[in-house]
């Protein structure tokens, strides 16, 4: 990975982490990268898993594009606790968009819906963007935009911890 | 014939259990009712050899099967064959002629 890569990387981390922490969600970060980027929790019965990646937005004539690429197996694998990938876009130097999506749903959007082009073992997002929406493989995403509350939704919640 | 797949994740303290989304969809359209199904599954297990002996039981591979899919075994066996595949290492954690 090229140097410049990784700055980019370690900044959108801390840019989540500083959209997590304003939400009053604790964030742990483990000392060595062996596949979770965050842990991240609501209190101590409610931890997530959080994969950050990020990647510089390219302009196009009237949207603009993020592309990512991720180890199939990690999406494909389930999980306890859950993991969720945030996907962060620098632009015009500055974070300018997160798309969170849950690993669950992403394998969906891959197996059902053919999102993302797989190559061997990885497979490669190619999100486009503009003020309106967000879409994915044909797909819309839209609602995932900036959709924190989807790492602890409430109604998620079983009977009695609400 | 058509095959449900339950992929496994193994961690330290257990594996957790989940059907292929494809095969969901399968199991779903196959099913009377609208009520939910499971999303997944997790089963604690304290060592490597207890995670072996446990899931080693047939009986408890279809128990897993049944919650998740919300099918009985007949049913199920109708549905498809049924695959477990761990993504990760891509290779069946069990013994394919067992499950």
């Amino acid at each position: 990975m090229a140097r410049r890569d990784l700055f980019t990387g370690r900044a959108g981390e801390h840019a989540v982490i500083s959209h997590l922490l304003m939400r009053r969600w604790q964030v742990a970060s483990p000392e060595v990268d062996i596949g979770d980027d965050l842990l991240v929790a609501q209190d101590l019965a409610r931890v997530l898993r959080v994969q950050v990646k990020t990647c510089r937005a390219k302009e196009q004539k009237t949207s603009y594009v993020g592309q990512f690429r991720l180890p199939v197996a990690q999406v494909a694998t389930p999980q306890t606790p859950e993991l969720f990938f945030v996907f962060a876009l620098f632009r015009r130097r500055a974070w300018s968009d997160f798309i969170i999506v849950s690993r669950r749903t992403l394998h969906e959007e891959h197996v059902l819906y053919e999102v993302g082009s797989a190559t061997g073992t990885h497979f490669t997002l190619r999100i486009r963007l503009d003020e309106a929406s967000v879409r994915c493989g044909g797909r819309d995403w839209s609602g995932y935009r900036a959709d924190w509350s989807a790492l602890f939704r409430a109604d998620r919640l079983p009977p009695g911890r609400g | 014939m058509n095959k449900v797949t339950i992929y496994v994740g193994t961690q330290v303290d257990g594996c957790t259990f989940e059907l292929e989304p494809a095969s969901r969809r399968l199991v779903k359209s196959t099913r009377a009712d609208e009520s939910p199904l499971p999303r997944s599954l997790f089963i604690g297990c304290d060592t490597r050899q207890d995670f072996i002996r446990i899931l080693g039981e047939p009986e408890l591979r279809w128990t897993i099967a049944e919650v998740l899919s919300g099918l009985k075994r007949e049913q199920l066996s109708q549905v498809g064959q049924l695959e477990w595949l761990d993504p990760s290492r891509d290779f069946a954690p069990f013994d394919p002629a067992v499950a």
